[in-house]
């Protein structure tokens, strides 16, 4: 699987890329939807194709841009870190498929089961790996397929908690599952303020007021993300032009990045149960401490101690991971003081070698800043139970308003 | 139970949220857009316009207008909304929790003796000893005896207090809302399912995508097909005479596309003799001439013979069999005319200069396509003093050539002249010497009151600089604005003889004539005057804050461009590299799409001087950097920073004065 993909001889017109990029997703979403074969039939309808999801790839990318970025393994052409890239994404993909299966999440299978599960499990990964470069290398919008496909369940998940045609038995009564249905059946079919009270705070499905937070969680997010400090530099020939720092000039990375800890860690720990069993103190001291440190509390009243723990644990990290982030990706000011020196962009009042100091008073500031911004708005949304989590909902935005800004230029 | 009856009176409520999600959004969608379009008057009310039925609004073509299909759609959507709400509120039963005070009709704190009452009143009613029906049996199992239960029970009771069931905790039962016949997978019908499924979730949308790609690999993004930009581009010359360009224009693979049947011959030799007289063959060896033409490919020959019976305004005579394909000519041309006239302007030098005299070529051949006169009688204009031949007047309503010549001979020679005269003269002079009636010179006024005049107002410079240097970024900033006898500034244009609505269109061409060469191109319309109004005072913000105004400064000017542009001016911004030192008499056109004989031009002189230094180090940099400027020596930023830092020691704390400054200033907004 070294073949690489070449990227496009002249630009693509937008509907062609658009179209790709809408082929991708649907045969995400088919895959996503399939499940694997060889597996017990009980276990069939949660177990698709899309098990791993991206995650691999994500986790081997993020992995080799660290090593790459602190100097620890010496790559420098792009092509061979991304040869790398995918073939650490594939052996994570095993790992992560025998973990899987060592842990019995697809039920007692056999050896050519789990075989073929494993086959199963890498060629799909391989045809993410292979998507994501196709949109990457221009022939579709946005910027990767991990980020669109994660934009894509999130969008899901909201539509789904909205307009579900699943119903529920509860108490005798069918209810719908999704809260938009079930407000038209108060509001419509029999018209009662019980009915309509009940879509809002029902707690055994999808209510309304979940989905009112999202929304408000949206706009908070939208808000944050237009933040941005301007500088307006100029080039040798005196064109003046307007580079902005975003607040959340790491963007989505350290949340990302802890995700993929909090996943890793969790198959890591199912894996060992596994192997010295739940029941003893260690195991049971670890899961008790991997819960508190990654998941948000069920009620910030009944357990603070809990929220205490998470809440710091995700802003303090975050703020730390994408101060770090910016030395190792290569956007920090020194780096960026060097690509305009080449250039010959200077922000005028300022001599060129004195660019960096500018430069140094606010993307360090930015990036903090924005690590524990988005610490504290992942923190909001899980502990208020948004749907699709902070980090979904943040990636998702992120990847949207950057798909309309492509369309929007063009 | 009535579980599966329940489910399918779900079922209409889920499909009523779905459509709402889809229809209410669309609706409010479309009826911003009509009060937006409505209001609209832009077209030539002469009688020529008023007849043809591009403008007609009937009550019949308004109807016609309305049902469109996405319009149709929307209508059916919004009764089936209504059909579903009136259906779920008859289907409608209220489904209550299980309430055992109410089953058995009681007031909830009923007495224990109270309850047996009921009880065994309901017994003798629903019992199955005593009522044989099995609806009834069922009932009294799972209602009647279960509330007894609960409220005489103690351990049913308690149940009852905590899950709100007496049988204890009740899980959710999960179920799809579809109707039953959808559920019920087991017979033919689980088939039929999951090939509609396959079918159209699937197979439909690959389907539509593959037909898609495949088509869009052989059309650009502007639908005009690959094969002919790269003929156009191929055959575009530098010295391409205008009466040539027809010959690149046909050359299109749209064109081609278009089958010649063997039936169309006899009809062509008919429209050949008509149009004969435009195709300028040699008189002296007509024959050959002809042979000649009629060996090109027959498509061409089909295809020039149709534009030429278009030009000639002969198209009554074009036959019966030829008229769908002279229609699909007349639709395809002006979008082929677009493009001939980018492939005029592609860069073809190093410095990303185009052709002039093409692109001038195409613009006469495409106002001479809209008006419907010929390139023949546009001979004897030229371009330098701006002189038409007759083809200006027959852009006119109800004129010919006699008409035209008459005017001649009264020392009415352009339609410029025309125009200037007095409104009593002119009227004077149609009656007079044209015959013409009362209601034809309305006619002819109403046309005249929409011929634009445009003035051109252009300014090249670097921003932020007093003088252009060699290989600076140089900005064209002109001022294009349309005044009309009516006051009106977006129109549609007075086309008759063209069968569409057509928006006028200009080209803003900077060139420089002596060597062929246009530097800057932009095409503008002036219908959307919003995003005019935008990126105007956007433009002037940019470039006086480049300068470091003041704000209250940048303020002025946007809201003076802002202004401007209201008043029917348009701002053309572009970008050219200053070629070598020297003077360059350029030339700046606005020329018209569609209107013959209003196109403008003026001449900017640009000077451009030696290159002396960076421009942003002089500006950058303050006192040290000017007197190191005045030296004029080092050409190399990289030199010439040292010199700067090694002069100006004491020039360090005065910048980080400044900075601090800058911060304390910026600080709060960013807050």
């Amino acid at each position: 699987f070294s073949v690489e993909i070449d990227s496009p001889k002249s630009l693509i017109p937008l509907e062609t890329r658009i179209l790709n990029t809408g082929l991708c997703v649907f045969v995400y979403m088919i895959s996503s939807r399939l499940p694997l074969f060889g597996i017990s039939p009980e276990h069939a309808s949660q177990r698709t194709l899309m098990d791993l999801g991206v995650a691999p790839i994500a986790t081997a990318s993020m992995a080799i841009q660290l090593l790459v970025g602190g100097n620890i393994i010496c790559i420098k052409e792009k092509d061979s870190i991304n040869k790398l890239q995918k073939m650490a994404g594939m052996c994570f993909t095993v790992v992560l498929a025998i973990l899987n299966i060592v842990g019995g999440v697809y039920g007692p299978i056999g050896m050519i089961g789990s075989l073929l599960v494993i086959l199963q499990l890498v060629l799909a990964v391989l045809m993410l790996i292979y998507m994501d470069e196709v949109l990457e290398k221009g022939y579709g919008v946005g910027q990767s397929a991990i980020s669109i496909f994660t934009a894509c369940s999130v969008c899901e998940d909201v539509i789904w908690h909205a307009f579900s045609p699943i119903t529920a038995n509860f108490r005798g009564v069918n209810e719908p599952e999704g809260s938009v249905v079930a407000l038209i059946r108060g509001l419509i079919s029999s018209f009662n303020m019980r009915t309509v009270r009940q879509s809002f705070f029902r707690n055994y499905l999808p209510n309304l007021w979940t989905m009112v937070l999202t929304i408000l969680m949206i706009c908070g997010i939208l808000y944050l993300q237009s933040l941005n400090m301007i500088i307006r530099v100029t080039n040798r020939r005196g064109d003046y032009m307007n580079h902005s720092i975003r607040l959340f000039y790491t963007a989505t990375t350290p949340i990302m990045f802890l995700t993929q800890l909090a996943a890793s860690v969790g198959k890591v720990y199912e894996g060992l149960g596994h192997v010295f069993g739940y029941e003893n103190f260690t195991m049971g001291a670890l899961g008790g401490m991997i819960y508190k440190v990654f998941h948000p509390p069920e009620s910030v009243i009944q357990e603070p101690f809990h929220f205490l723990i998470y809440s710091v644990f995700t802003v303090v990290s975050s703020t730390l991971i994408s101060k770090a982030w910016l030395e190792l990706s290569g956007s920090s000011s020194k780096d960026i003081a060097r690509k305009w020196k080449e250039q010959g962009v200077i922000i005028p009042g300022h001599r060129s070698s004195n660019t960096r100091k500018e430069l140094d008073r606010y993307i360090p500031v930015a990036a903090a800043l924005g690590g524990f911004g988005i610490g504290v708005v992942s923190v909001a949304a899980n502990t208020m139970g948004v749907i699709g989590s902070g980090t979904g909902l943040f990636l998702a935005i992120t990847t949207i308003c950057e798909i309309q800004k492509t369309i929007q230029k063009e | 139970m009535a579980a599966s009856e329940e489910m399918s009176s779900l079922f209409p409520i889920f499909i009523l949220s779905v459509l709402g999600l889809f229809v209410v959004p669309w609706t409010i969608y479309r009826l911003a857009r009509a009060a937006r379009r409505q209001g609209r008057n832009l077209h030539c009310h002469c009688s020529l316009c008023a007849k043809s039925p591009k403008y007609q609004v009937s009550l019949w073509r308004k109807l016609g207008r309305f049902s469109t299909c996405s319009n149709i759609t929307l209508v059916f959507l919004w009764i089936l909304m209504i059909f579903l709400v009136y259906y779920i509120k008859l289907s409608a039963r209220e489904s209550q929790p299980f309430e055992p005070f109410s089953i058995l009709g009681l007031e909830p704190n009923a007495s224990d003796s109270e309850i047996k009452k009921a009880y065994r009143r309901l017994s003798v009613q629903y019992h199955p000893d005593k009522n044989p029906d099995p609806e009834a049996n069922a009932y009294f199992v799972d209602y009647i005896s279960k509330a007894y239960q609960a409220l005489t029970d103690p351990v049913a009771r308690e149940n009852f207090a905590k899950w709100g069931h007496p049988d204890g905790r009740q899980g959710l039962k999960m179920g799809i809302a579809l109707p039953w016949f959808l559920l019920n997978i087991n017979g033919a019908t689980g088939g039929i399912i999951l090939l509609g499924l396959v079918g159209c979730g699937i197979l439909l949308p690959l389907l539509i995508a593959v037909v898609y790609l495949s088509r869009s690999s052989k059309y650009t993004g502007n639908y005009i097909m690959h094969q002919t930009l790269s003929s156009y581009y191929y055959l575009m010359k530098p010295s391409l005479a205008p009466s040539k360009v027809m010959d690149v224009l046909i050359r299109a693979a749209e064109f081609v596309e278009i089958p010649v049947r063997r039936s169309d011959e006899e009809p062509l030799q008919k429209l050949f003799v008509v149009v004969r007289s435009e195709l300028n063959l040699d008189p002296k060896n007509l024959k050959q001439e002809q042979a000649k033409f009629w060996k090109q490919h027959p498509a061409l020959v089909k295809t020039e013979l149709l534009l030429l019976a278009h030009l000639t305004r002969s198209s009554a005579d074009v036959p019966a069999g030829l008229a769908s394909d002279f229609a699909r000519i007349i639709q395809l041309t002006p979008r082929l005319l677009e493009e001939l006239m980018k492939m005029a302007l592609a860069a073809r030098s190093a410095n990303g200069h185009g052709w002039l005299r093409p692109a001038l070529g195409v613009m006469d051949l495409s106002q001479s396509f809209f008006q419907a006169v010929t390139l023949n009688s546009r001979k004897g204009s030229d371009r330098a003093s701006l002189m038409e031949g007759s083809a200006a007047f027959m852009q006119l309503p109800h004129f010919d050539d006699s008409v035209h010549k008459k005017l001649t001979r009264k020392k009415v020679r352009t339609l410029q002249e025309f125009r200037d005269l007095k409104m009593d003269e002119r009227k004077e002079l149609l009656s007079t010497l044209a015959g013409f009636s009362q209601g034809q010179i309305v006619d002819v006024e109403e046309v005249l009151d929409m011929i634009p005049t445009v003035t051109i107002d252009v300014t090249c410079g670097t921003e932020g600089e007093e003088f252009v240097q060699e290989g600076d970024a140089v900005t064209m900033r002109a001022w294009i604005s349309v005044k009309r006898g009516n006051g009106l500034t977006a129109a549609y244009a007075h086309t008759p003889y063209y069968s569409n609505v057509k928006e006028e269109g200009f080209w803003v061409l900077l060139g420089d004539a002596s060597a062929n060469s246009v530097w800057v191109h932009k095409r503008i319309t002036f219908m959307d005057e919003a995003a005019a109004i935008s990126s105007a005072s956007k433009a002037a913000q940019e470039s006086l804050e480049g300068k470091g105004a003041e704000e209250s400064e940048v303020k002025k000017a946007v809201s003076e461009a802002v202004k401007r542009v209201k008043e029917g001016s348009r701002l053309v911004t572009g970008m050219f590299e200053a070629p070598e030192e020297g003077t360059y008499n350029l030339t700046a056109f606005c020329l018209s799409d569609c209107w013959l004989g209003c196109d403008k031009k003026v001449s900017v002189k640009l000077k451009v001087s030696k290159k002396v230094r960076p421009a942003v180090a002089t500006k950058a940099l303050s006192a040290a950097a000017d007197e190191a400027d005045e030296d004029g020596v080092e050409d190399e930023e990289e030199i010439d920073e040292e010199v700067v830092e090694d002069e100006s020691g004491s020039e360090y704390s005065e910048d980080e004065e400044d900075t601090k400054g800058e911060m304390n200033g910026e600080d709060p907004k960013h807050k």
